[in-house]
């Protein structure tokens, strides 16, 4: 938790930047390991209420990211190196399908570099949060993909998807931790969800 | 005066020979068929394997997107390095200007829009394995979508609006995908995980190559220093593709030629004048040759309108021979008180034999219902009579002694082994040889690849399993729907044979299009899922609104439309539109294309059960006529040496005529056993060097054995020349790197060597009687 001390103390001493500036990215820790909570609320302009899902995510550098969906159903969702998993089964997707597994490979890293490739990117911070605004460069990514908001202090704690169909999936992310190493729980869970 | 008569006589023979050559020079002028004189495409030498136009139709559609492609596969430990070095590595290429079109990117563009264009015909297009779920356990399925929906793949898979159940967009997955392993866009470069590493996928279309014979095509520059480029930066780097091939064969076919005519020429050269002592016999020896090659020419234009390469390349090397009839001739100018009409007069007996048994040698291989084969006899043939009519008509006229050559002299072989006893010997050392034989009929061996580039091909047909466009099945029937339905019908079949994995995978037009009936099934499926009141009770769980909820409904229940084929092929992808060979008064064909499927058994025993389908496998088709062929012409070359058995035992008498035919036969089996002994290739492409063996062998017996006691030193060195000149020619393309060459050099050198010590030893015999 050194780092995270450190860092927090530089962003308080860092004169404060108003939004729109294309600065630096903020300098993450870079941990090999993330376990926290998630609640994602995707809301489509055509639904009543919007879907509200809840969980634990596990980061593992050399394996990925994990979903454990808890709520309303229970399901295990992998993105790896190779590909995106749900229960044991391939998923492939159009859409902003191919950045979801850069963009959280960058978030959970540490290593925000990546995401300048497929996005501009927008940095504001106001004291202890840092806020990121991502834009597709990419015309068949803006299609499908508006914009990615992301707001943290060393990790990142809220991401908001805004769809180009007006739809809006906004994850929350709580009580993360870095442990050293994980669970051998938790490493088998990797295995069975892919 | 007779030397005037005589002189006048000789001109007149050679005016003779002036008026024939422009004869046959207008009549082919006349005849002349234009660009498309020459063939290359080496399919076009062998006999068709069967199944007609259909067939050679669906392999051009197939062959054709990848005749200008080279594909790069540019790899390191991390996905991220190998799609930034795929980027590096596109522009590298893009800045060399050998390439028209270079790709790194994934199209999204066609993905868009196919998914547009087939968007209204959604309802009847589900993917094969989501239909089946969807009818055998919708609940679920239903179940696993809805679990979907609440992750984050779900957020990022499609929209939910337009496609609720993600039905559409697997159709799309299904139907887009590659044949196997589906690459993953990195920073929208295309990257494959395999053997450990990422790597990135580079397409790059060549421009089109001219036949300008360069020493290095640009091409072969550019992958070496690519190769050294990825070394540098530690990355690993495979290529491969059509243009790399031809390029480096046209590279590899000119420094060989270069070099090992060179040397041949050299020697002959330096051997003739040497001799000799006069650069005249060379100029002429040129003459000889050329209007042999010519009169091959012009034999081939004539009979079939044009010629192949090989039969080009095969076809002027054994002219090459055709000079021995002027060292005859040569030679004999060295003898005391020589003059052209007695030489012509010595000669000329063992010229006409000669020239009769090498037209029946190779005339014999017209008798193959080989293509290739009838060419090459037809060339031959007529460059050795033109080359033989060139020596009898314009050498009296030509050739003068040589003053300051020295006399021939000659050393008969006093302890020649007797006949009875040099067949056995040389039979018994030759057996061991002939038995360590092992035929390879493979047309690849036709071409020599530097093992780098093939290698790098088994690496990227790892990775990146491509459709074989010699391996298909082809699907016919009478409609264009019967068709499809016939390749449905096929599909669960192709399931189960990967399943058992006797194939890895297979692409067919009915992924992106599927018959009107499937359509309707997929619909009825659909409306099913609907009438149970699932959809309603999924989309409710999600938080549709109820008018949303029926308007969805009510489209599903409304039929069609249905998506049809011309509307279909539209938006194709283009190697998928090869897949679609289209109808023809009531003859439609499509392609399945397969990856992972090896020779090919299952699916042939597969196609042979079922009606309207054809397993092709091109390769193997013609491995199979190269194996008939080299048994057929085994058979060809025994009937030959029977042949100039009979016509020498006529003509010499049976005990002369067998000794002469002695000498080619044991040479045969000493060519044989050489390449049994030295493992080179054994196809049907040596017979056209036994035959050249046969041919030579007998000249040479025949001009030693049939020369008159004051003749035997002349007639030596004549064959002593001729024996050379050809071994040098032929035997220095032992060291070609293409197997095929490098056999027919194995083939003659040792058989040629034998034909002219088996010639002398057997002289001597000859004499006593």
């Amino acid at each position: 938790m050194r780092g995270a001390i450190l860092i927090a103390l530089l962003l308080l001493c860092a004169p404060p930047v108003a939004i729109g500036d294309t600065g630096e990215l903020p300098e993450l820790v870079q941990h090999e390991t993330a376990v926290g909570r998630f609640v994602q609320r995707r809301q489509l302009p055509e639904l009543e209420r919007p879907i509200v899902s809840r969980g634990r995510f596990v980061y593992s550098a050399g394996r990925g990211l994990l979903w454990l969906i808890e709520e309303p159903v229970e399901s295990r969702l992998v993105i790896d190196a190779e590909g995106v998993y749900q229960d044991g089964k391939p998923v492939r997707g159009g859409g902003a399908f191919a950045v979801i597994r850069p963009l959280f490979e960058s978030l959970f890293s540490g290593d925000l570099e990546p995401l300048e490739r497929d996005f501009s990117v927008t940095r504001g911070d106001g004291g202890e949060r840092w806020h990121l605004e991502l834009s597709p460069r990419d015309g068949q990514l803006a299609r499908a993909l508006e914009r990615i908001t992301i707001e943290g202090v060393d990790t990142p704690l809220r991401l908001v998807i805004a769809a180009s169909d007006g739809g809006r999936t906004e994850l929350e992310f709580t009580d993360v931790t870095h442990p050293e190493r994980l669970d051998e729980a938790l490493i088998q869970a990797f295995d069975r969800a892919r | 005066m007779p030397a005037d008569e005589n002189l006048n006589v000789r001109r007149l023979r050679a005016t003779l020979w002036l008026l024939a050559v422009i004869a046959i020079i207008a009549a082919t002028i006349v005849a002349w068929p234009g660009a498309g004189w020459l063939r290359t495409d080496v399919r076009a030498l062998l006999p068709d394997p069967g199944g007609g136009a259909r067939i050679a139709e669906a392999s051009r559609s197939l062959a054709a997107p990848f005749e200008q492609r080279t594909v790069w596969l540019v790899g390191a430990s991390d996905a991220e390095r190998a799609a930034r070095a795929g980027r590096t590595l596109a522009e590298r290429l893009r800045a060399t200007d050998v390439f028209e079109e270079i790709e790194a990117e994934v199209d999204r563009a066609a993905w868009e829009r196919v998914a547009r264009a087939l968007y209204p015909y959604r309802h009847g297009l589900i993917a094969p394995a989501t239909a089946r779920r969807l009818d055998q356990a919708p609940a679920a399925f239903l179940r696993e979508r809805l679990a979907l929906q609440y992750s984050v793949a779900g957020a990022a898979g499609g929209s939910l609006t337009e496609d609720p159940l993600g039905l559409y967009n697997g159709f799309l997955q299904e139907a887009l995908a590659g044949p196997a392993r589906t690459a993953t866009a990195i920073d929208s470069v295309a990257v494959v995980e395999g053997r450990g590493r990422h790597y990135a996928i580079v397409t790059a279309d060549a421009r089109a190559a001219g036949f300008a014979a360069r020493t290095e095509p640009p091409l072969i520059g550019v992958w070496r220093d690519t190769l050294a480029w990825a070394e540098d930066e530690s990355l690993t780097l495979h290529a491969t593709g059509a243009p790399l091939y031809s390029a480096w064969a046209a590279q590899r076919a000119h420094g060989e030629i270069s070099l090992i005519g060179g040397v041949s020429l050299v020697a002959i050269a330096l051997l003739l004048i040497g001799r000799f002592r006069s650069p005249r016999p060379l100029a002429i020896a040129v003459i000889v040759i050329g209007t042999g090659v010519g009169g091959g020419f012009a034999g081939a234009v004539l009979a079939f309108g044009g010629m192949h390469l090989i039969t080009l390349v095969f076809g002027a090397t054994v002219i090459g021979v055709s000079v021995d009839y002027a060292f005859h001739y040569f030679s004999d100018s060295l003898r005391p008180g020589w003059t052209p009409e007695a030489g012509l007069r010595h000669v000329l007996p063992s010229l006409r034999l000669a020239l009769g048994t090498s037209a029946i040698a190779f005339l014999s291989l017209a008798l193959a219902p080989f293509p290739a084969l009838r060419e090459v006899a037809v060339f031959t043939v007529c460059g050795l009579v033109a080359s033989w009519s060139t020596v009898v008509l314009l050498l009296p006229l030509l050739v003068r002694p040589p003053a300051s050559a020295p006399a021939p002299r000659h050393w008969p072989l006093r302890f020649a082994p007797r006949l009875v006893f040099v067949i056995p010997a040389v039979l018994v050392l030759s057996l061991p040889g002939i038995l360590l034989l092992e035929p390879r009929d493979d047309i690849r061996l036709l071409y020599a690849t530097p093992e780098r580039l093939s290698a790098d091909d088994d690496v990227i047909g790892e990775l990146l399993p491509r459709p074989d466009a010699n391996r298909f099945l082809l699907v016919r029937a009478d409609s264009g729907q019967a068709l499809l339905e016939r390749q449905e019908r096929l599909r669960p079949e192709l399931e189960r044979l990967i399943d058992s994995g006797a194939l890895d995978g297979f692409r067919a037009v009915t992924d992106w299009l599927p018959s009107l009936v499937r359509q309707r099934d997929n619909e009825r499926l659909l409306r099913g899922v609907v009438e149970s009141g699932r959809f309603g009770e999924y989309l409710r769980d999600l938080g549709f609104g109820e008018a949303g909820i029926e308007r969805r409904e009510a489209a599903i229940r409304e039929p069609g439309p249905y998506l049809a084929p011309a509307t279909a092929l539209d938006v194709a992808l283009e190697h998928h539109r090869a897949q679609w060979l289209g109808c023809n008064e009531g003859d439609c064909a499509a392609v399945i294309v397969v990856t992972g499927a090896g020779e090919g058994d299952a699916l042939e025993r597969l196609a042979a059960v079922q009606d309207g389908v054809r397993w092709v496998n091109r390769i193997a088709a013609v491995n199979e006529g190269m194996r008939e062929h080299r048994r057929l012409s085994l058979g060809i070359l025994a009937l030959a040496l029977l042949i100039v058995s009979a016509v020498l035992s006529v003509t010499l008498g049976v005990a002369r005529g067998m000794r002469v035919v002695a000498v080619p036969a044991l040479a045969l089996v000493v060519s044989l056993a050489a390449v049994g002994y030295s493992g080179a290739l054994f196809s049907v492409f040596n017979l056209m060097a036994l035959l050249l063996v046969l041919g030579v062998g007998i000249d040479y017996a025949l001009f030693y054995h049939c020369a008159p006691a004051a003749g035997r030193p002349t007639a030596a060195l004549g064959i002593g020349m001729a024996a050379l000149t050809t071994i040098l020619a032929f035997g220095l393309l032992v060291f070609s790197d293409t197997p095929v060459i490098s056999a027919f050099g194995m083939t003659l050198l040792p058989g040629l060597t034998a034909a002219w010590l088996l010639a002398l030893v057997t002289g001597s015999e000859a004499w006593r009687e």
